[in-house]
């Protein structure tokens, strides 16, 4: 009897080391996983140049045969960070937990205002959209498919502000997108936004 | 060690790893939506 229950006891320690160990290399590891997953969708964009559908930007190149027909949901791609993402429209702020949110109450592309887009930088279990926002620099391109329409835009600046800088989201005389996310990028100290200004008007 | 002095640690180790994940999962970016 009481060696049955040593063997017990010694199979619940394995079980138990088990368990914490699985805990352990989950909270180590998960931060890791947004920059393999970087690496991975870089490999996969270096066909296309990050740009995975038809262009405006690159059309005359043969990589555009490789790109497929330009989406009809509402899409974000950053080329630079291999980032090619659906935009959740809504009133609902957990929209933010599913990828890139279209903050209501700011402008849309056609409207030739102020786009405001939100994404995490990093959560436990949830995505993280804009992980390597901080490598966007100025002068880069980001693109926005919506409504069936392409929108190219060059980054003019990035800057961190207060969560209280609600200022970013206000609209403006010229069409501009807005994207934003948390910085440092463990913490929700402060915001990480950047700012595009669009290339040309907007083509069909 | 005994297994029994084995067992108590090893309970002490997992109640600190909870923690660390409870921890991790609720001040990771999870404020961002509230300051928004």
């Amino acid at each position: 009897m009481v060696k049955e229950r040593k063997i017990r006891l010694k199979h619940f320690n394995w079980l138990l080391v088990f368990i914490i160990l699985a805990i352990n290399l989950y909270v180590l590891v998960s931060p890791l996983l947004p920059q393999i997953d970087l690496w991975r969708r870089k490999q996969e964009a270096a066909a296309v140049a990050g740009l995975p559908y038809k262009t405006n930007l690159d059309s005359s190149s043969k990589k555009d045969d490789m790109r497929a027909e330009i989406p009809s949901d509402n899409r974000l791609v950053i080329p630079k960070l291999a980032l090619d993402e659906h935009i959740y429209t809504g009133s609902s702020p957990y929209l933010v937990n599913k990828g890139v949110w279209a903050r209501p109450n700011t402008s849309t592309p056609p409207k030739d205002s102020n786009t405001v887009l939100v994404g995490h930088r990093f959560t436990y279990g949830g995505p993280a959209t804009f992980y390597s926002l901080d490598k966007v620099a100025v002068g880069d391109k980001l693109v926005l498919y919506w409504q069936g329409k392409e929108y190219d835009y060059t980054v003019t600046s990035t800057k961190v502000v207060a969560p209280t800088a609600i200022e970013v989201e206000e609209p403006t005389k010229q069409p501009q997108l807005t994207v934003y996310t948390c910085t440092p990028i463990w913490s929700a100290k402060d915001r990480l936004v950047v700012v595009a200004k669009l290339d040309e008007p907007s083509q069909p | 060690m005994s297994d029994r002095k084995l067992f108590v640690m090893l309970l002490i180790i997992f109640v600190l790893s909870v923690g660390l994940l409870i921890y991790a999962k609720a001040h990771i970016g999870q404020n961002f939506i509230n300051q928004l």
